[in-house]
């Protein structure tokens, strides 16, 4: 009898101990299925949120070439009897380095680089006091200018200089009319101009954009490019100011040498450019800056 | 309301950590932005740590209006929002028990920061145009921790009974929340920034 009573306690708690493991086992096997529905469902979310972006990408940021006259980041003029004229190049190939600038066959006493942001109120500064003589500098001979257009400032700032990528493209005999306009016209800080309004502003300046330039400053077509140019740029230590460590707009380089003197007077840049001439000693070629990474 | 009964004990604990190492990483971040804005201080040229590119900087967040909304640099407050996360944890994981009102202002304390973070994210994206470092390890870990209070006050029934059955959903979906969340801030990064290539 007793031995038969053990028995059925031991198959109880026999009964039991499976029941238990059995209990375990589901519950492990929910909490699987619950940590699987949560990583599916996230997957799954950021999955789509994924595809979103990309869409969006794909849709507004098509890999092209770069703007023509501007495969090394920069547009370079020339001039001779009071004409100035654009150095024609093809577009910057994408994911290529640009190709830097050779100056030299120019016989220019100075060769002068310019790194423009168009919502930059220093810029303005410069521009304002200086852009009519440095036309007549090159317009003469005297010079060359060659001006990188970048974006630190903000959107405004990309866009403007998608826009004026796509003016040195389509109609770069008018980049002298549009550069003051630009800056007479640049928006207070924190606000900003639509496209429209740009196209605006240099139809008052006398141009009359074609139709493939606003097509091409109504689709923002060179921001990317704008953006990439403007990476390598800052990352240039050739082009950081020494005192800052860092890249700023205005940078004027003139013959390889960095002006780092007043915005508001016409006379000192004109010294500037005098002492750094050829002429004048200052006969180093100016070093085009390298492509960075 | 917070029974100690043995099954829960982990997730309390795992709770009361997670609120220290929040609140540690969110001070030490707000910690470097105040020190970077000294350094901006007392020179307002000097090349910031943080400032890796145009993209990628602190400096313009730290000078902007935006930086300082009530007056005084936003990092001050997260110097000193930050302690209450780690306070709460430490307390917990030395057994304290906390009132119901406690809660609720812990709660809506971390209500307040969320709200704030999303502006500033917001104005981060949107309007300064740039990415922040520091900020963005504020952005990190303000969200869990709004989420994973929410969740464990709902749950253990500091908002009343009925919402506790959706706290303890909310709370077993915490980590893909905060997941979500984060993708989303990337998408809009992206598409706003095209920050993905400009890194």
């Amino acid at each position: 009898m007793s031995q038969d009573r053990v028995t059925k306690n031991q198959r109880r708690a026999e009964a039991r101990e499976i029941a238990r493991l059995e209990r375990d086992k589901r519950q492990k096997r929910q909490s699987l299925q619950k940590l699987a529905i949560r990583a599916g469902a996230t997957l799954g979310v950021v999955a789509l949120l994924a595809a979103i972006g990309g869409g969006i990408w794909l849709a507004t940021r098509p890999e092209g070439p770069g703007p023509a006259n501007l495969a090394s980041g920069g547009v370079l003029f020339t001039g001779s009897d009071g004409e100035i004229s654009v150095v024609e190049t093809p577009g910057q190939p994408a994911g290529e380095d640009p190709i830097p600038n050779d100056t030299g066959s120019y016989d220019a006493e100075a060769d002068i680089v310019s790194y423009l942001d168009f919502g930059c109120e220093y810029c303005k500064a410069f521009e304002t006091t200086n852009a009519a003589q440095i036309e007549e500098m090159v317009a003469s001979g005297y010079a060359t200018l060659e001006v990188v257009p970048v974006a630190i400032t903000g959107s405004y700032a990309l866009r403007a200089a998608s826009a004026v990528s796509c003016l040195v493209e389509y109609q770069p005999e008018a980049f002298f009319e549009m550069l003051p306009a630009m800056y007479d016209n640049q928006p207070a800080e924190g606000s900003t101009l639509t496209n429209g309004e740009i196209l605006d502003i240099w139809r008052n300046a006398g141009i009359e954009p074609s139709s493939d330039l606003q097509s091409c400053v109504n689709d923002e077509r060179y921001t990317s490019w704008i953006q990439g140019n403007t990476e390598r740029v800052v990352s240039d230590p050739a082009v950081a100011n020494p005192a800052t460590g860092g890249f700023g707009t205005p940078t004027i380089i003139v013959n390889g040498e960095r002006y780092s003197n007043t915005l508001d007077d016409p006379t000192v840049f004109a010294q500037f450019v005098a002492q750094n001439a050829r002429s004048a000693g200052g006969g180093a070629p100016t070093p085009t800056p390298t492509p960075g990474g | 309301m917070t029974d100690t009964d043995i099954p829960r004990r982990p997730l309390e604990i795992a709770f009361a950590i997670f609120l220290v190492l929040a609140g540690a990483i969110g001070w030490w971040a707000a910690f470097n932005l105040t020190v970077s804005k000294f350094e901006v201080l007392e020179n307002p040229s000097v090349d910031l740590a943080c400032d890796f590119s145009v993209l990628v900087q602190c400096g313009k967040n730290l000078s902007s209006p935006q930086g300082a909304v009530f007056g005084f640099p936003n990092p001050l407050l997260g110097m000193g929002g930050f302690v209450a996360p780690i306070a709460v944890g430490v307390g917990l994981l030395a057994g304290a028990r906390f009132a119901r009102w406690f809660w609720i202002a812990f709660n809506v304390g971390l209500a307040g920061a969320l709200t704030f973070v999303i502006w500033l994210i917001s104005q981060s994206i949107f309007v300064l145009e740039v990415l922040c470092p520091w900020c963005m390890v504020v952005w990190l870990v303000t969200i869990p921790l709004f989420w994973t209070v929410t969740a464990r006050n709902l749950a253990d029934g500091v908002f009343g009974p009925r919402p506790v059955a959706f706290g303890r959903g909310l709370r077993s979906w915490v980590v893909p929340v905060t997941i979500v969340c984060y993708a989303v801030i990337v998408l809009l990064a992206q598409v706003q920034l095209n920050a993905l290539f400009r890194l």
